[in-house]
């Protein structure tokens, strides 16, 4: 079922239960003005919502509940035990459409408004086609066929003149209640601006399908399971959300308060541990149930991109397409939300720089029309969405060069580079290829941007190309934003959390395992050479590290690459809610985030990537 | 060299398949617009003062409050805002009252066209007094 039709049977039972509510309290007390109006506010919502998923026979049936209403209202009727229970009969039927439409994920084919609009006009129900007389079904025909000469000019005129002139058909032929419906069709069409909705109703009307006027079906009882679903405001479930992350910081307070009584009083310790390991377990088990609920496919962000890409593609002048895949694929709303504008950026770098223009794609022998490619899939624990294109690949040549030009990288240091890690310049802050600033994809963004803001949805991004035939921008995203695993460890007397994720191994070495390379130093471990960073002097925490013969290190891998980080000691795992960094900690380069540990105290963690830069 | 303008854009409508609607006729129309959505007028009155919204789209028929009073008491926080009033009765006195309250009036349900027609006078409106 597509998300308006599920939005459309979510709405309408809530308005149904409403206007039931309503209809059996002024039933009791007929002059309750307040009721009144609520009653009348559901049945003109329920039609609005009918009218948007194109129901036209809930449309009409609701339609004329309303109008039996606002007689009422206006002092034209009195609110009888007769017209609740049309409108009753009325909000019964529409129970019984949305059921089929849970059962089938489709609007009824077969759904009939005539027996509800019977209800409402004056007098029974009657035959309206097989009493029109041929001269009424003539003049009628002729209505179809001044609407069928659709033109841009007038079409009002004709559907307002069309419209009278079947009302007075059916006027002679003694039928109200399809007059009705047929002014209904005419106000459609004028404000749908579309002459067809009265073209339909007529062409029904002579098909005789006003002779099925059918009693209502009694209620059957469902034989299938129905899919139930619960509208909440999202507002609620990032309170949620909130409260489960809270609950998580005061179950590591408890864990630290239970270590201490541990060390002091080892019995009651022990006693505290196996309750502590089911709240540690239930507590995970409900952040994931909670985080579960906060998702949102991806086709919230993907279907904005059809539109934008023709956008850009009409004023760089050249023709893309976009096909989209696994547009169903959830991720939390976070990061669906956020996902806007760092799509936005790719996309348009792969009209500008990826694609060809016309006459080197022709001689190419590409098709003229480039194709874009964006997808989403779920991987594990994480979310994964490409945006692919069949340009000419990323120039490897020509990267080296900016790099070089702008500083970024000296020369030994780009050959050494392997071709990966040269595209992934692109990612560099400063580096941009575009040789003109185009008003679509320059605005002062790099493809630092992109990086940095898909890191700070504890994501990253990566590029792969294939030279000539084209370009992968490759996101890889956390299902979830709140869970991050990390590992302790102190440094020049304090302490910092690792993305555990990150970390391959922690281990003691000796201090001539270490050696300088200029002002750097490197460390071989396992018959690997990789770099070594002291972790108190990068923060500049001291000036030098002390001599010691034996050094911590933890080994990490970040983007495929090695790093040592020197430290003073390793504690100890657990899973924390990183909060992003706020304040003056904002601008610090080597941070990623922030968490509350168990004692209250903030323990900040590294980003490490720029720890290693 | 054209530029995207990003204009931002409230829609009030207690009804979410409303905003549904909007939204997605948005997507087609100004996909890089802002959009902000309000159930009910006490959240249209919070974002017109806290974001200053472009345009507005109030529901004529909510709970409380009509969208004529709303679009009075919005209009007079926020004078350079355009508005329409959406109400699928299209009742001539509404349109009237509509329209002597400075606003624009749309049919419900809001089709594309009708939704674009607004939009581009409102974007057409600013440009020439930028």
């Amino acid at each position: 079922m597509n998300e308006f039709l599920e939005q459309f049977v979510l709405e309408s039972r809530e308005l149904v239960e409403q206007a039931t509510a309503d209809l059996l309290a002024l039933e009791k007390a007929p002059h309750d003005a307040a009721r009144m109006d609520s009653v009348f506010r559901a049945f003109h919502t329920l039609k609005g919502g009918a009218g948007i998923v194109d129901f036209i026979a809930m449309e009409h049936a609701v339609h004329a509940a309303e109008d039996g209403l606002a007689a009422v209202r206006s002092g034209e009727r009195t609110m009888t035990a007769a017209l609740v229970g049309d409108c009753l009969a009325c909000l019964d039927q529409v129970v019984q459409w949305l059921d089929a439409i849970d059962r089938t994920g489709e609007l009824p084919a077969s759904a009939a408004a005539s027996a509800i609009i019977a209800r409402f006009a004056s007098g029974a129900p009657q035959e309206s086609a097989r009493a029109l007389s041929a001269d009424g079904r003539s003049v009628l025909e002729a209505q179809v066929a001044l609407l069928d000469a659709f033109t841009p000019q007038g079409w009002e005129g004709r559907v307002t003149s069309a419209a009278r002139v079947a009302a007075n058909v059916l006027a002679s032929a003694g039928d109200g209640s399809w007059a009705e419906l047929l002014q209904h069709a005419a106000e459609t069409s004028m404000s749908a601006r579309d002459p067809r909705v009265l073209r339909e109703a007529i062409g029904k009307l002579l098909a005789g399908e006003a002779a099925a006027v059918a009693p209502l079906a009694p209620h059957a009882p469902d034989t299938e399971p129905t899919a139930r679903t619960l509208r909440v405001d999202t507002a609620r479930i990032d309170a949620l959300v909130d409260l489960t992350g809270e609950l998580t910081i005061a179950r590591n307070a408890m864990g630290h308060a239970a270590k201490l009584i541990d060390t002091q009083a080892p019995a009651l310790g022990a006693l505290l541990k196996d309750p502590l390991a089911s709240l540690h377990r239930l507590t995970a088990e409900l952040q994931h149930a909670v985080l579960g609920m906060r998702v949102l496919p991806l086709d919230h962000v993907f279907q904005r991109f059809p539109r934008v890409l023709r956008e850009i593609s009409a004023e760089l002048g050249k023709p893309a397409s976009l096909v989209v895949e696994g547009g169903d694929t959830e991720a939390d709303k976070v990061i669906v939300e956020n996902l806007f504008e760092p799509l936005l950026h790719v996309i348009r770098n792969a009209i500008a720089h990826g694609i060809e223009p016309a006459a080197e794609r022709a001689a190419l022998r590409k098709p003229a029309v480039a194709a874009i490619h964006l997808a989403a899939s779920r991987e594990g624990d994480h979310v994964v969405v490409e945006v692919s294109d069949d340009g000419k690949g990323v120039d490897i040549a020509r990267i080296r060069e900016i790099a070089l030009e702008r500083g970024l990288f000296d020369a030994a240091a780009l050959t050494a580079m392997s071709e990966e890690e040269i595209v992934d310049i692109v990612f560099e802050p400063g580096f941009s290829t575009a040789a003109t600033v185009t008003g679509l994809s320059g605005r002062g963004v790099g493809m630092d941007a992109v990086r940095a803001a898909v890191r700070r949805l504890a994501g990253d991004v990566r590029i792969q190309t294939r030279a000539g035939s084209g370009t992968t921008i490759r996101f890889l995203l956390p299902f979830s934003v709140m869970i991050t695993p990390i590992m302790v460890v102190g440094a020049g007397g304090q302490a910092f959390g690792i993305p555990l994720d990150a970390v391959v191994e922690t281990l003691h070495i000796g201090a001539g395992n270490i050696s300088a390379v200029g002002t750097a130093q490197v460390v071989v471990i396992r018959d690997r050479t990789i770099p070594l960073v002291s972790l108190a002097t990068a923060l500049a925490l001291r000036q030098a590290d002390p001599a010691e013969d034996q050094v911590t290190v933890v080994v990490t891998r970040v983007d495929g690459q090695y790093g040592a980080l020197r430290v003073d000691r390793v504690g100890e795992r657990m899973e924390v809610m990183m909060k992003p960094l706020e304040g003056l900690l904002a601008g610090m380069p080597a941070l990623a985030g922030s968490t509350i540990l168990g004692d209250g105290s903030v323990l900040l963690i590294l980003d490490l990537a720029a720890v290693f830069q | 060299m054209k530029t995207v303008s990003r204009y931002t854009i409230l829609i009030v409508d207690d009804s979410k398949l409303a905003r549904m609607a909007v939204n997605k006729a948005l997507n087609t129309l100004y996909p890089e617009w802002e959009r902000l959505e309000a159930a009910n007028a006490e959240e249209a009155v919070a974002a017109v003062k806290q974001a200053a919204p472009d345009v507005a789209l109030l529901d004529f028929n909510m709970p409380g409050r009509d969208g004529l009073e709303l679009a009075a008491e919005l209009r007079e926080a926020n004078p350079k805002m355009a508005v329409a009033v959406v109400s699928a009765n299209r009742q001539q006195q509404i349109v009237d009252r509509t329209s002597a309250a400075g606003a624009t009036f749309l049919a419900k349900p809001i089709t594309e066209a009708a939704l674009g027609q607004f939009l581009k006078a409102v974007v057409q409106d600013r440009e020439s007094r930028a």
